[in-house]
Order: C-alpha cells, then sequence, then structure tokens
C-alpha cells in the first residue's frame, strides 16, 4: 500500500475512534445513574469505549503493517516513549498510594488516555522533525 | 552513516515527493533518509542504488 493511503486510512480511523471515544465516554456520565449498578447492563453500557480503543488499536496495528519502515519506525518509537510515561506514573504514582493511604487512587481508566496522549504528543513532535 | 542521496536526486532534477513515489516511501521518510536521522534497511538502499544505477557503497559511506 502506497504510504499516503496508509496514512490517510490511518488517520480517519484514528480520529473517527477518538470521537467515538469520547462521545461514549461522555454519554455514559449522562445514562449511568438510570441503568442498576453491576448490572449486566450496566457493565455492557461501561464496555462501550472499549469498542473504540479496539479500533483504534487495529488501526495502530493495520498502519505499522502497511505504512514504510521509516513512518513505522518513528511510529514504534513514539509508542515507545508513551508506555514509558504510562509505566513511570503508574510506576510512581502507584508506589505513593501503595505506602500512604490517605492518597486519592488513581482509576485504572486512566491508563489508555495516558498513553494515547503521550504517545500522540511524541508522534507529533517527531513527525514535524520530518516534515 | 552518511549518504549522497539528496545530490544523487538533484542531479535527477526529482523532489522528494517523485523520489519516494518510486521508492515507494513517503516524502517524510525521504527526508528522514536525506538528513541521516534514519538509515534504510538493507532492502530499502539496494532499492535506492538500483534505482540510481549505482552500487550500494556509491550512495551510502560508513564513516566509522
Amino acid at each position: 500500500m502506497q504510504p499516503k493511503l496508509a496514512t490517510k486510512r490511518y488517520f480517519f480511523t484514528v480520529i473517527g475512534s477518538s470521537l467515538g471515544y469520547l462521545g461514549s465516554v461522555f454519554g455514559i456520565t449522562f445514562i449511568h445513574d438510570k441503568v442498576p449498578d453491576g448490572s449486566i447492563a450496566g457493565i455492557l453500557i461501561s464496555l462501550l469505549p472499549a469498542v473504540f480503543i479496539c479500533l483504534m488499536l487495529r488501526a495502530v496495528w493495520q498502519f505499522l503493517k502497511d505504512t514504510d519502515e521509516v513512518a513505522r519506525h518513528e511510529l514504534t518509537q513514539s509508542m515507545m516513549a508513551g508506555l514509558f510515561v504510562l509505566l513511570a506514573l503508574s510506576g510512581g504514582w502507584g508506589l505513593v498510594e501503595l505506602f500512604n493511604d490517605s492518597m486519592p487512587r488513581l482509576p485504572v481508566f486512566f491508563a489508555f488516555p495516558v498513553f494515547f496522549l503521550s504517545f500522540g504528543g511524541v508522534s507529533a513532535i517527531r513527525y514535524r522533525r520530518c516534515v | 552513516m552518511e549518504n549522497r542521496l539528496k545530490d544523487l536526486r538533484a542531479e535527477k532534477g526529482w523532489s522528494q515527493a517523485a523520489l519516494g513515489e518510486q521508492l515507494e516511501i513517503s516524502r517524510q521518510s525521504v527526508n528522514a533518509i536525506e538528513t541521516g536521522r534514519y538509515d534504510p534497511s538493507l532492502p530499502l538502499a539496494f532499492k535506492i542504488a538500483r534505482l540510481f544505477n549505482l552500487a550500494i557503497e556509491d550512495v551510502f559511506e560508513d564513516k566509522a
């Protein structure tokens, strides 16, 4: 596949999935009170954003397969940076939580946004150097 | 590793985009190779050398 087409498809899917993710997360905040806590319906509704997470991850996987080796190298390095930020944050804050009962608990939910925001941020910086 | 890709491309009068199209890589990728930010794999290096009818060592030079 031509790199241009692969990039276009990647951005189209990632932006669409991101909007779907944000929309579903905000949508759930409005309806979760109306569904019994812990019910099958409640769990299924809570998992709706995960569909968009899977779509985003699939788009990244597909882009890694379709694009040229330079873009693959850049994307892999950006993902590594995103992973390091996530590990540093979760590892560091995890220790603070572990040894200090009074500290607020960081929900696991934040793992995905933290990873994708840092991955996206590093990607954007690296991309600017290539232009 | 250093390379003469920019000079070779200029001799042919090709833009980065035109070279990228022939190598099936993006313009940004051509730029990354030209500026030495990325060393291409062996298959891509062969493809580049073949495009200019040169040997790999005529395009790429290992300074180590």
